[in-house]
């Protein structure tokens, strides 16, 4: 690797130390940079980030000590390697000049030869800017990850969005239209079937089995109510349809008259959780009874889902079982939620969804 | 009595001609007029003064709801019948209490809507009984609420409902009782259940209610 030339920082308020050290090093291959006062080289050092700064320490207004310290107070140069101006007998000085973070002295008068050594066995003066560069670019790619980070997190919520509106899109459509149509259909058919019942009748009755699926179709897709009266409505009458279909008694503290209503994301992130989470109570859990609790308050809303039983072991979970859990921690997330699973075997399953709805208040 | 007087709110034009056909099929009806949707059934119901108003629930602008709650708030004497594609008791329950008279499915036999109007001409309910089992547990369930009390809760449970109230949460009253979190969980579900809790605010007023701590 080609080495970029040094640069050396001197701060010194004597003249003819610049041109003692610009003679000395410029012709080593350095290139030299000077400040006349401690304000001047804090400016200077912030500008062009030196490898090296030789400091002399007395100066008016602000001594080289403060000056060290500044430098070494600002994450920008706090690793700048710093040597200090000394006179051979000022012992104090390097003491003081050590605290206040000076990496090694050079005294006063300087030897060209020591100097020029001593520059030589700081191993690779630049070492500095390759850290500084090597941090830069790990901020880089921090920040781009970072980015990336948001831009796939926007994009998972974005696919849950237009899953949903999609659904919703579609529920209304076969309510809407294909259900109206049908019902039509059934209308229409209605008259003539007082006259000539048999053949009608069976046309009637196939109208009517087609009405159903539609009908079971659209709730599956989307649940008008959840759109129309909100989570405790929602669930409520979920939950009574659940239990019809699985067997499940679900015991629940939900309100049907509630007029509470939150944000459409909560509502439809708590309604796909609770859904799921029932789900897997049938599929997997083996009880035959439930518990789910919806509580909302001005702050804080939470959905609670127990059962009695099999449980299972967090940390081993099927593959199948695996997606459907991740699915439910990844809606809560995405939609600023907290999700809480605990699950023993033998005990059966608690899940906690949690939002705070304070902003909305 | 005869013939009773109606109008025909639905935005289906295919439904509401079907409808109004069969309708029209019956010489005890007659029908005075047909609205596509909510602001024209209420100036149909304004002007006509019809026995009985058959109004879709899912309507633009104004919906089959927005719909009774005009009329009940303008003292008309329209009695109003709610035709629905939702079996679903949520919406039979809120149609009700808005002041509908009756709710019936759209896909069940027309007789029923017939049963509905002529209920409606005597001033009585008709509720489709599909949808009935769930409107009545639901508006039974609703009416257990006020029965309120402690004796409806076992020993453990008060105590957690107390700790509760305290401002412990679910890990401490774990710690104090000596029990799994989740079991603190189970216990405060069941309490939230049994006595219909719906939010930690109303929890905790129950508990001061009671007696059980102090505001």
């Amino acid at each position: 690797m080609i080495e970029k030339t040094s640069t050396i920082l001197v701060i010194d308020d004597e003249p003819y130390m610049h041109l003692t050290l610009d003679a000395m090093l410029a012709g080593a291959d350095y290139h030299v940079e000077f400040a006349d006062s401690g304000m001047q080289g804090l400016e200077k050092a912030r500008e062009i980030h030196p490898d090296l700064i030789i400091l002399d320490i007395m100066m008016p207004n602000m001594d080289g000590f403060e000056v060290c310290e500044q430098l070494r107070a600002d994450p920008e140069l706090a690793e700048v390697p710093i040597f200090m101006l000394t006179s051979l007998d000022d012992r104090q000085s390097r003491l003081t000049g050590l605290s206040v973070g000076a990496d090694d002295f050079i005294i006063k008068p300087i030897d060209d030869l020591e100097l020029r050594t001593r520059l030589k066995v700081l191993k690779g003066v630049n070492r500095y800017r390759h850290l500084r560069e090597e941090r830069e670019n790990l901020n880089i790619a921090l920040e781009e990850l970072k980015i990336k980070n948001n831009q796939l997190q926007q994009l998972s919520r974005q696919v849950l969005a237009v899953q949903e509106t999609f659904s919703r899109n579609l529920a209304l459509e076969l309510h809407d239209e294909i259900g109206q149509i049908i019902t039509g259909l059934r209308y229409i058919l209605e008259q003539p079937a007082r006259d000539n019942p048999t053949q009608l009748e069976q046309a009637r009755a196939v109208t009517d089995e087609l009405l159903k699926r539609v009908r079971d179709l659209t709730l599956d897709l989307r649940p008008t109510v959840l759109d129309d009266f909100g989570l405790n409505a929602a669930l409520d009458w979920y939950l009574r349809r659940f239990s019809q279909q699985s067997g499940l008694s679900i015991l629940h503290n939900l309100d049907p008259f509630s007029e509470r209503r939150v944000d459409k994301i909560i509502e439809t992130t708590v309604f796909r959780v609770a859904q799921e989470a029932l789900t897997n109570i049938v599929r997997h859990a083996g009880a035959k009874e439930a518990n789910l609790t919806l509580t909302i308050d001005a702050d804080h809303l939470q959905l609670s889902v127990l059962d009695s039983g099999c449980g299972f072991d967090p940390a081993r979970v099927s593959p199948g079982r695996s997606s459907g859990l991740s699915g439910m921690q990844e809606r809560a997330n995405l939609a600023g939620g907290f999700f809480y699973l605990q699950s023993t075997p033998g005990e059966g399953t608690l899940i906690l969804l949690d939002f705070d709805i304070t902003s909305e208040e | 009595m005869y013939p009773i007087t109606l109008i025909l709110a639905e935005d289906s034009k295919l439904v509401r001609q079907g409808m109004h056909s069969l309708l029209d099929a019956n010489p005890n009806y007659q029908v005075l007029g047909e609205a596509e949707n909510g602001n024209e059934a209420l100036q149909l119901i304004e002007t006509l003064h019809p026995d009985v108003a058959i109004l879709d629930m899912v309507m633009p602008g104004l919906n089959g709801l927005e719909v009774i709650k005009h009329v009940k708030e303008n003292g008309w004497q329209t009695q109003m019948i709610v035709v629905s594609m939702h079996a679903n008791a949520t919406y039979a329950v809120r149609a009700l209490l808005g002041g509908a008279l009756s709710y019936v499915l759209k896909d069940s036999d027309f007789t029923e809507i017939e049963q509905a109007i002529e209920n409606a001409a005597h001033g009585k309910r008709y509720l489709s009984p599909l949808i009935a089992d769930d409107v009545l547990g639901m508006l039974l369930h609703a009416s257990l609420e006020n029965t309120n009390s402690l004796d409806m809760l076992s020993k453990r449970e008060i105590e957690v409902l107390q700790l509760i109230a305290e401002g412990n949460t679910n890990a401490t009253i774990a710690e104090k009782l000596l029990l799994s979190v989740r079991t603190v969980e189970a216990h405060r579900a069941h309490i939230m259940s049994k006595l219909r809790l719906t939010s930690h605010v109303d929890l905790v007023k129950f508990a001061i209610n009671q007696g059980l701590t102090v505001a």
